[in-house]
């Protein structure tokens, strides 16, 4: 109960260095445990997956946001919010299609890969894709589905991590009563 | 004690939870003698009383228990059947207790998702577009609060009518629910919640509502 009491809007905050090694260490067993990268990738995307879809609960029991009406508070939530309340970081919004269907995260400093050199033998692999499942699995659980993908990452020579999402559709048949 | 029951219904319309904090007992014991001026029948698998309210018996009512063993629906311990047992006379005196019949958890689970389904029927009938549902159901005796998460959970509260502060109780309990089944690795979603964390924290917040609530215990 001491937990609760002291946990308000305010989480506890954790030193992320414990965070981004735990993460260093469950990619490398990855990487044993399965002989190619895309595996590990698309492992680390369902972890991240069923990650989001419990974390959302938590996001909005503690944040307080309401029904996003557009994608693009959908952006600024995930952004300002979730990114700084989770990773302590706030990515910059970006890069919108004309449609405003899709939009890119600009992560200036990605706390996963504080510590990472990517060796040759690993070039497939995403370091952060659980990030991906994550706001995927998070996202519908709030009736919208979503595409996630990497599409620059300084762990492979690009000068900034950029997250690109791309809005599919409203999840109608999960609409709770009284949602339009 | 003014909070009286918990209930949390999965976006499915299942019921995953339910916790009674508090339920008033108004059971009526009483001696009676041959013949018997109540009128009974079984009802449900219980005998309850049809008419002859007297005595603080009300019509519904079920036999709980016979000389102090209890009944178990219409049957006795011994498998004799109650109404045969009443209507015998060399029986008598008997003391009978009556009382409400507790609701079993087949029909909790069954009333929740009927409430799942007004809900919907609630916000659909709403003359205001973009109406949620039902949020507050006010009786004489109790209020029932409903809160409904973003990703379709509804967190249920019956509590005194005067009871205050039901609102932060309610996402105090989605905070307790995201923190303590969720975050257990072990409990999957969208299934019956038996977690003993979840429980003790539930309890604690809801003792903590009732002190925080204007009206005192009991009224």
């Amino acid at each position: 109960m001491s937990r609760q009491a002291n946990r308000g809007t305010e989480s506890k905050k954790m030193n992320s260095e414990l965070f981004t090694l735990t993460y260093g260490a469950l990619v490398t067993q990855l990487c044993k445990d399965y002989e190619n990268d895309e595996d590990v990738n698309k492992q680390l995307d369902k972890m991240g997956y069923n990650i989001g879809v419990r974390l959302i609960e938590d996001f909005l029991a503690r944040s307080n946001v309401g029904r996003c009406h557009d994608f693009r508070e959908t952006a600024d939530v995930i952004a300002k919010v979730a990114f700084k309340m989770y990773l302590g970081i706030t990515p910059s919004v970006t890069n919108w299609s004309p449609a405003g269907d899709e939009f890119s995260l600009i992560l200036e400093n990605n706390p996963l890969v504080d510590f990472v050199e990517l060796p040759d033998n690993h070039s497939g692999l995403i370091y952060s894709n659980l990030l991906c499942g994550v706001l995927r699995g998070a996202l519908e659980m709030v009736q919208m589905a979503i595409d996630v993908k990497f599409v620059q990452d300084t762990l492979k020579g690009d000068n900034v991590t950029e997250i690109r999402l791309k809005f599919i559709k409203r999840i109608e048949e999960n609409l709770p009563a009284g949602e339009e | 004690m003014v909070v009286f029951s918990v209930y949390v219904v999965n976006k499915a319309g299942g019921l995953v939870y339910q916790y009674d904090n508090y339920s008033p007992r108004n059971d009526v014991e009483k001696t009676f003698s041959y013949p018997l001026d109540l009128v009974l029948k079984v009802h449900d698998e219980r005998v309850v009383v049809s008419f002859g309210q007297r005595d603080g018996i009300k019509v519904g009512y079920a036999v709980l228990s016979i000389n102090g063993f209890d009944v178990n629906g219409r049957y006795m311990a011994d498998n004799r059947d109650v109404l045969e047992y009443l209507n015998t006379s060399f029986n008598y005196p008997l003391a009978v207790r009556f009382g409400r019949p507790r609701l079993t958890s087949n029909e909790k689970l069954m009333l929740a998702s009927m409430f799942h389904s007004l809900f919907a029927i609630g916000s659909q009938l709403s003359p205001e577009p973009g109406s949620s549902g039902i949020e507050v159901l006010e009786t004489d005796t109790f209020k029932l609060h409903c809160f409904q998460t973003l990703t379709g959970i509804k967190f249920i509260v019956l509590a005194d009518p005067r009871q205050a502060g039901i609102d932060s109780l309610l996402r105090k309990i989605y905070e307790i629910y995201s923190d303590f089944a969720l975050k257990n690795p072990f409990y999957s979603l969208e299934m019956p919640i038996r977690c003993d964390l979840f429980e003790q924290n539930l309890k604690v917040a809801l003792e903590i509502a009732e002190k925080a609530g204007t009206f005192g215990a009991g009224s």
